[in-house]
């Protein structure tokens, strides 16, 4: 015998009993060396699939301090944010509520994206209000931190992004006002579907795919409504379809048996399930035919004036957010740019991003119109442009642009024809920091 | 009802195919069965007596296709011949001793270790960042290790220095088989230590394709809308996440089902547990051929048993593949 391998120690260990004879280290250390081999490749192996499957990478072993960093920074955002307000009833108004009253007011919220040391700023100090039984449309090019903000508003985001300041101030039924990133979890599980629900982008994704849709819905409700009897329930997924325009014989249907509108539907029947006071739509029609995108949003407006739910619906299509929203929030690299009435974004769109917008798109109903677009592409948030970060495609950038960004202020509005009221305005754009100073100072006398 | 008849139909013709192969290689092998046993007799024999012999063992010198449709006839009476090594116990005796062993000690740990790996990997997946990833080198080590080493060194260690455990075979010896506490007691005593080497050894496998899948499957949308509807963990980990991340591991696990019977040697041979991959180590030993088709027969009948049931869970788990519904 002149050579030896592992595999031929064992074989004649084997061969003269070795074990009979006790003589465990002619048998132990061949076969503890198979072993360490073969963890060895294993673990060159689990490399390989954490690096083929980002999916493992946020629990992966290779990359364990990462994941342990994030949480540390994402428990400490939680702390910082819990800190700031007491947790209960900010204020207490006791009249009813009607339509017109804020629901929820978004103050500076910020979003970030990564660890502490070097976070890429998703949401950069945004602030919003959402009426009640109205629809606040938020538009912007894919990255602008539109879904985000929605993911952030239901506190669905996942690490590595995470909330770094903020209020989210809901304002219920009863008058009571709680700030949302202020709730615990049981009181966040409470709260989230039975106050606020949100529909997701792609509805074949969202379904589980080997859960009858009518056990999809609810469930939702089983987990909420804990005494409701199942026949109850049952009666209520039955209505929910029935209110989302699907026959009610389809509760047993499986995702994969319906159309791409339909699984849109049965989506909005889960977000109707505990009669939300608000719904957040990220996208909800993207995924769809230019057809079923028309009924989907005749749909859930239709709903909304029944049910009388507030919408913060998401899109990259102004002009559907036009025709269906009360109020517009334009988003870019993670700041709202320009707010406003539905009404005044179509004829006079103020920041040069947002007429780029409008331009991009053909308007379902109007007149036939030239496209434009908008030259470039969506800025890379971890090297934004000093100054506007818009001012790189911006066709009417000038000397103030690099230097400084624009603050979102007020503009001076015109009461319109009918003698309305004007819908106040605000626009972040060095091309009206004349008419700004000039409002802020009229305001001032 | 049409899908189902043709997953029948296929499963009809892969048998038909396996069997015939079963038939067909023994005589394709060089060396002739029946010359081997009449070497045993150093020529003893007289030409009637070798003829007897031919004729009792199928090998008489008819064409191939009078002997296979003679296989066939035999096969479908249960008949599979007499074995060599143990003669003159029909075949059929030795497997029906030693397979209810096999499928008692290796079925049982094969499912039992499916059960908790999966089980542990979900729980690893859903706790993935926490202390429970130190689950993962501990069953991986387990696993790399070479199987028939381990069960060596854990007879040497429970059984032969802290004789906690009964050395060798399936019950102790004097006991009558039968339902009596005693001996049933017995069966489970010796069958303790080579259960923990297959589960101790395999779960490794089934833990860390789970988890994989369960953090593959918890950064799925349905899983995000189920956290956001307020579902309860319980009911996110078993019938959002679970269920679907267990999908794949399915396969494997039919698999591994049908390797029970064949995989069973090394575990029967170094606890000499008295099972049918004992039967077939003697058999290939003994050069022991009626013996040998037998347990091929029974191994090939075991694998498309096993996928069958695999397609039939997955049927009843996953709606997508009902067709026609």
């Amino acid at each position: 015998m002149t050579e030896w391998s592992w595999g031929g120690i064992l074989y004649w260990a084997q061969n003269s009993s070795a074990l009979a004879f006790g003589a465990w280290w002619w048998f132990v250390p061949p076969g503890l060396c198979i072993a360490l081999l073969g963890t060895a490749l294993s673990l060159i192996n689990f490399g390989i699939d954490e690096f083929i499957n980002p999916r493992l990478r946020s629990a992966g072993i290779a990359t364990r301090k990462g994941a342990k960093r994030a949480a540390r920074a994402s428990a400490a955002g939680i702390r910082r944010a819990t800190g700031r307000t007491p947790r209960r009833a900010l204020r207490r108004t006791d009249a009813a509520f009607t339509r017109g009253d804020v629901i929820l007011q978004i103050n500076d919220l910020v979003v970030d994206y990564g660890s502490a040391d070097q976070p890429v700023r998703a949401v950069d100090g945004v602030s919003l209000t959402l009426r009640r039984g109205q629809v606040l449309g938020i538009a912007g090019e894919s990255g602008s931190g539109k879904s985000t903000l929605a993911y952030a508003i239901t506190r669905l985001h996942q690490p590595p992004a995470q909330i770094t300041a903020g209020q989210l101030l809901y304002t219920g039924r009863d008058g009571e006002t709680v700030d949302v990133l202020a709730l615990d979890d049981r009181e966040l599980t409470d709260f989230r579907w039975e106050e606020l629900s949100i529909v997701f982008q792609s509805a074949m994704n969202a379904l589980n795919p080997i859960l009858r849709v009518g056990a999809q819905i609810e469930d939702a409700i089983e987990a909420h409504r804990p005494g409701m009897s199942g026949e109850e329930r049952a009666e209520r997924v039955r209505e929910l379809m029935r209110l989302v325009g699907i026959s009610a014989d389809r509760v047993g249907a499986y995702p994969h048996e319906l159309s791409g509108g339909m699984r849109q539907r049965v989506m909005i029947a889960i977000a109707l399930a505990l009669d939300p006071e608000i719904i957040i739509m990220d996208e909800p029609t993207t995924a769809l035919d230019v057809v079923i995108q028309r009924q989907i949003v005749e749909k859930i407006m239709e709903l909304k004036d029944r049910l009388g739910f507030s919408v913060i619906f998401i899109t990259h299509d102004l002009s559907m957010l036009i025709e269906l929203s009360d109020e517009i929030a334009i988003m870019y690299a993670g700041r709202v740019v320009e707010t406003g009435a539905a009404r005044d974004f179509y004829s006079s769109p103020q920041h040069p991003y947002s007429q780029g917008l409008l331009g991009s798109f053909p308007t379902l109903s109007g007149p036939k119109k030239t496209l434009t677009g908008i030259v470039g592409s969506p800025p890379d948030l971890r090297a934004l442009p000093s100054g506007c970060p818009f001012r790189t495609r911006c066709p009417h950038a000038f000397e103030p642009c690099p230097v400084e960004d624009p603050p979102l202020l007020p503009i001076p509005t015109v009461r319109d024809a009918d003698g309305d009221a004007p819908a106040p305005r605000a626009v972040a754009c060095h091309l009206y920091t004349a008419q700004q100073a000039a409002l802020a100072e009229g305001a001032a006398v | 009802m049409k899908g189902f008849l043709r997953r029948v139909a296929f499963y009809l013709i892969t048998a038909w195919a396996a069997i015939t192969l079963n038939f067909l290689l023994p005589r394709l092998i060089p060396g002739d069965p029946v010359t081997r046993m009449l070497d045993r007799f150093h020529g003893q024999l007289g030409p009637n007596a070798v003829f007897a012999l031919r004729k009792l063992f199928g090998q008489t010198s008819d064409n191939i296709w009078d002997q296979y449709v003679d296989y066939w006839t035999r096969l479908l009476h249960g008949d599979f011949g007499v074995s060599f090594t143990s003669y003159p116990t029909p075949v059929t005796t030795i497997i029906g001793q030693g397979l209810p062993w096999t499928l008692g000690l290796i079925g049982v740990c094969t499912v039992l270790s499916f059960i908790i790996g999966t089980g542990l990997g979900a729980f690893v997946g859903w706790k993935r960042g926490t202390w429970v990833d130190g689950f993962i080198p501990v069953t991986t080590f387990l696993t790399s290790i070479p199987y028939f080493w381990f069960g060596l060194i854990v007879v040497y260690v429970f059984a032969v220095v802290l004789r906690w455990f009964p050395l060798s075979g399936g019950y102790t010896p004097g006991l009558t088989p039968g339902f009596n506490t005693d001996f049933i007691g017995s069966v489970v005593l010796h069958a303790l230590l080579p259960s923990i080497a297959i589960i101790v050894s395999s779960i490794g496998y089934w833990l860390l394709g789970m988890r994989n899948m369960m953090i593959t499957t918890l950064s799925e949308d349905y899983v995000l809308l189920a956290r956001a509807k307020g579902l309860s963990a319980r009911r996110i980990l078993s019938t959002y996440a679970g269920r679907n991340a267990l999908l794949p591991s399915l396969a494997g696990f039919a698999l591994s089902l049908g390797f029970i019977v064949g995989g069973s040697i090394i575990t029967e041979v170094v606890f000499n547990y008295p099972g049918i991959g004992y039967a077939l180590f003697q058999a290939v030993q003994g050069q022991d051929y009626p013996l040998m088709q037998g347990i091929f027969f029974i191994i090939t009948i075991a694998v498309l048993a096993a996928n069958l049931v695999a397609d039939l869970l997955y049927v009843i788990l996953d709606p997508r593949t009902r067709q026609g519904a």
